[in-house]
């Protein structure tokens, strides 16, 4: 085994309160690398030791439950009452079992999201590539936002949508916007880095005739995608800018004491990855593999440091 | 004398620099004198320097985890892949010495320690 140190499980956030993160659908805050990797980490064991115990209480519930009406049924029959006394107390203790396994599941998901994977697959891996060239001791600074993107307030715009497909009605295309994370840190060479993360949600809601019962369908059909932006402020007092920067995809402007270089990475899982993407689903988000998801990120920066060169 | 003390490791990804923090161990493979840090045991008994380890390491990085002592070598994995597969911009911290001023932002506050990880 070449596993070094400690990791963490699920055990160990058991007793942990509900978190704020998880209530909030979102966080704010500046932390060490280390520090991020053990909140995202906690958010998603703590959902996981939740949703162990919410199966277990589930599980117990039915089985308590119906053993109650059995018993029940069984007590009636004895005492020679009416049989649909017995009958009537099964389906009372199933209501009362479906009841509690409904209630059971909308406080679990009131209480948790499983937005959070996200970051701590993503995020992680990148905050740890980054980590060596930041200041010593200095944090990163993160505001996260996991509430669902197809929401009223989220939308940007409405366009019909048309097509002669046989059956096609009538259709629209809804476009819904939402920042799911900005952040900014600071690396040793004095630059400043800030970096916004974004989800573009395309809704199109299509309504037809079914082609063999000719009953009207209301079909959805999602495509999304996810701009990474970074800009970086690189100090002039450290750096000159290169004569031939590349200009095609990277903004360069200028300030007294920083040079200012966006550049933006679009994920595009239909075009980079069309094998996994759904149109069923509304978020693609984790259809990129981390390795592949940080990498790109970090040639951002890459890109933008390729435009300076360092003074000697 | 000091400086054979001084743990030769290098770190950093766009600025790469040795760790020269107090050499406490010698790697038992480049004989490379290495901190405690980057110091990693390989089954649990022979001292190797992170190169050393990372190299002899045969785990993908989608098996190492990210919240543990094994993230050094995860990110030197994913550092020696980007090397590869993106054309790299890196600066040697000994050609440019200047990179390491210490730089203040007085904008930036960074001393109000709420770093409870369950702060939201």
């Amino acid at each position: 085994m070449n596993k070094q140190g400690q990791i963490l499980t699920k055990e160990q956030f058991g007793g942990a309160p509900i978190e704020r993160a998880h209530l909030l659908r979102g966080f704010k805050s500046k932390k060490t690398p280390i520090k991020w990797i053990r909140f995202f980490r906690a958010c998603v064991l703590q959902r996981e030791h939740a949703n162990s115990k919410r199966n277990a209480f589930i599980k117990k519930a039915w089985l308590s439950l119906i053993g109650l009406g059995i018993i029940l049924a069984i007590v009636i029959n004895l005492f020679g009452l009416n049989g649909a006394f017995g009958a009537l107390s099964i389906i009372l203790t199933l209501i009362v079992a479906i009841i509690v396994n409904f209630t059971t599941n909308k406080k679990f998901k009131k209480n948790y999201t499983d937005g959070y994977d996200f970051f701590s697959d993503y995020f992680s891996a990148f905050f740890t590539l980054i980590e060596e060239d930041l200041q010593p001791q200095t944090r990163i600074f993160l505001e996260a936002n996991v509430n669902n993107t197809v929401e009223e307030s989220n939308l940007i715009k409405k366009e019909e949508y048309k097509s002669s497909r046989k059956g096609f009605l009538s259709g629209e295309s809804q476009f819904y916007q939402k920042e799911i994370s900005k952040g900014s840190c600071y690396f040793n060479d004095g630059s400043i880095i800030s970096f916004n993360f974004t989800e573009r949600i395309r809704e199109r809601i299509i309504k037809k005739r079914g082609r063999v019962s000719g009953k009207r369908k209301t079909k959805l059909k999602y495509k999304s995608v996810y701009p990474f932006t970074i800009k970086m402020k690189i100090p002039k007092i450290k750096y000159t800018l290169k004569p031939q920067a590349s200009k095609s995809d990277i903004k360069i402007a200028e300030d007294n004491d920083y040079f200012i270089i966006k550049a933006i990475r679009k994920f595009d899982v239909k075009k980079e990855n069309p094998k996994n993407y759904n149109p069923e689903e509304e978020s693609s988000i984790s259809s990129f593999s981390v390795d592949y998801f940080s990498l790109e990120v970090i040639n951002l920066i890459n890109a933008s440091y390729s435009c300076v060169i360092p003074k000697s | 004398m000091e400086q054979t003390n001084l743990c030769k490791e290098t770190i950093g990804l766009f600025i790469l620099r040795v760790c020269n923090l107090t050499g406490t161990n010698t790697c038992e493979n480049c004989n490379k004198p290495i901190c405690t840090t980057h110091t990693f045991k390989q089954k649990g008994i022979t001292s190797l320097c992170l190169t050393c380890f990372t190299d002899q390491d045969t785990r993908l990085t989608k098996e190492i985890e990210l919240y543990s002592k094994d993230r050094y070598i995860w990110r030197r994995k994913m550092i020696e892949r980007f090397h590869k597969e993106y054309e790299y911009m890196v600066f040697l911290a000994e050609d440019y010495g200047s990179l390491f001023d210490i730089t203040h932002h007085d904008s930036y506050d960074d001393f109000d320690d709420n770093t409870s990880y369950f702060d939201s």
